[in-house]
């Protein structure tokens, strides 16, 4: 079934190819290019899962999530933290800001598409 | 050279407390002699106050010269040290610029280079899709392969149709054959009439003679024996005209028997030649069909092997977000530390203590801003270490 999908990352390679494996999937893919981005992207929309990086200009990874999880609309949609971060402190402070998932860049289709079946 | 001064100096001191220890020793000898001995120390002590003077001044001149050229030494490595300092502060900002520019090219490209490939992914991707559905399209109900194999079936009856009409034709053969052997029959019986005719008016003609000799008593049957023999006549005319007309019917119907085989001979040779070209047609057209589907498929499969490889690249070019970071991270810390420089070198110039600095605590910080353990172990010194974990997925 098809899922609508925000993705939000400051660079448009990983975007172009986040998106390209959702929307052959069948997914729908909302972008954006940081936290703001993403916030502002957000904008009532129902929402199935938020795929995000860490480090970002204006907004990073972690403050976008925490003011996602303030928002009733949003508070219980899954995110996976997509970042090129592998140490054991950042993951555990994804799970302590309520992401879903950790995964470190760069990623598998598959292995993205696995993740989106399960978290949706 | 201040050395050599120093030890004339205390050669000479040395020499004036001896002789103004002897001076004392002599003035208890004899007054005369300590007067003398007095004027001796004092002129002594007047050669060696010269002396001292001149050596303080040869000293102090010396001292100074030499002071003079060592802050000379001084001052010109200060200047060359700020001048170090200075050109590592501006070579650092000029890095940082060089870093960024490379960064910002490499970003513009990579990502330049991830579209092209997307879209020619998705191209591709449709390319399938259409491949798929026109391939299936050929093999499916209202295919190629089916629209063949339908019109093959449809000719086949058409074929059939015909030798069945071929068959029908033969049964009108065979009717006419029987037609002509009854018009043959119609024909003999004819003769017989005109025979029968022939022999009744000899049977007439026979009864006429006989009515005449009898005479009056045979007038009567010579009147029926003329019409018997008008009857004869006319019997026999009729059984003539009936064999002429049945000849007449035999020998069209011969004609036609004989055009009928001759059509149905051309009509077997037709159907024959058409079966076959339409056999030959339907064959030529499933070979093609089959050649196209097989082309179709080719083409699908080729077109997913280059669609896996481009998705390859795209998981390849992922890394751009890696070396970017990286580059990046290097490009901050050459702005964090080019103020630093800024700063040593405009207190070397004020001639002001310069602060010591915490190396430990520089690289720890640096070392903090590090998001891949790739980067945590060069700074480490452990070289290039590629860490499984990074390929790993963890759910909370």
């Amino acid at each position: 079934m098809s899922k609508t999908i925000l993705i939000v990352d400051d660079s448009a390679s990983i975007r172009q190819v986040v998106s390209i494996t959702l929307k052959g999937a069948g997914h729908n893919v909302i972008e954006a290019f940081d936290g703001k981005d993403g916030l502002s992207k957000l904008d009532g929309k129902k929402i199935h899962l938020i795929i995000s990086d860490v480090n970002m200009p204006n907004m990073d990874g972690i403050d976008m999530v925490k003011a996602i999880k303030q928002m009733p609309a949003y508070k219980f949609t899954p995110i996976i933290m997509l970042t090129t971060e592998g140490s054991e402190d950042m993951k555990k402070q994804g799970k302590a800001i309520g992401a879903k998932a950790w995964m470190v860049k760069p990623f598998k289709p598959e292995q993205m598409l696995q993740a989106v079946a399960m978290l949706t | 050279m201040f050395a050599t001064n120093h030890q004339k100096f205390i050669g000479s001191f040395t020499v004036l407390v001896i002789c103004l220890l002897f001076s004392l020793v002599m003035t208890e000898v004899s007054t005369l002699l300590r007067v003398s001995l007095s004027l001796l120390s004092l002129a002594s002590i007047i050669a060696l106050y010269i002396f001292y003077q001149n050596l303080l001044k040869e000293v102090t001149t010396l001292t100074c010269e030499t002071i003079k050229e060592n802050d000379l030494e001084t001052e010109q490595n200060q200047e060359a040290v700020a001048q170090h300092i200075d050109l590592a502060h501006q070579i650092f900002t000029v890095w940082a610029g060089q870093t960024q520019l490379a960064r910002s090219q490499g970003d513009d490209s990579i990502n330049q280079l991830a579209t092209t490939f997307a879209l020619i992914r998705n191209q591709l991707v449709e390319a399938i899709q259409t491949s798929k559905e026109t391939s299936g399209d050929m093999a499916g109900e209202t295919g190629l392969t089916q629209i063949i194999a339908h019109a093959d079936k449809e000719l086949n009856q058409i074929i059939k149709s015909l030798n069945s009409a071929m068959s029908g034709r033969d049964q009108l053969l065979d009717e006419i054959n029987k037609l002509t052997v009854i018009a043959e029959d119609l024909s003999k019986m004819g003769a017989e009439v005109a025979g029968i005719a022939s022999q009744t008016n000899l049977l007439a003609l026979n009864a006429a003679i006989e009515a005449a000799r009898a005479g009056e008593a045979g007038r009567g049957f010579a009147v029926v024996a003329d019409e018997v023999r008008t009857l004869s006549t006319r019997s026999g005319e009729t059984g003539a005209k009936i064999t002429q007309t049945i000849e007449q019917v035999n020998a069209t119907l011969l004609s036609t028997l004989t055009k009928t085989k001759e059509f149905t001979e051309q009509d077997s040779i037709l159907i024959n030649n058409a079966e076959k070209t339409i056999k030959q047609v339907v064959h030529d057209y499933s070979e093609s069909g089959n050649k196209i589907i097989q082309s179709a498929n080719q083409l699908e499969q080729e077109n997913t092997a280059v669609q896996l490889a481009i998705d390859e690249v795209l998981v390849s070019l992922q890394f751009q977000d890696r070396v970017s970071q990286i580059l990046g991270h290097v490009h901050d810390d050459m702005l964090k530390l080019a103020p630093n420089y800024q700063q040593c070198h405009d207190n070397l110039c004020q001639n002001s203590p310069v602060e010591p600095l915490d190396i430990d605590n520089w690289l720890n910080n640096i070392k903090k801003t590090y998001t891949t353990l790739e980067q945590v172990a060069v700074h480490d010194g452990k070289g290039q270490q590629h860490d499984s974990s990074d390929e790993e997925m963890t759910f909370f």
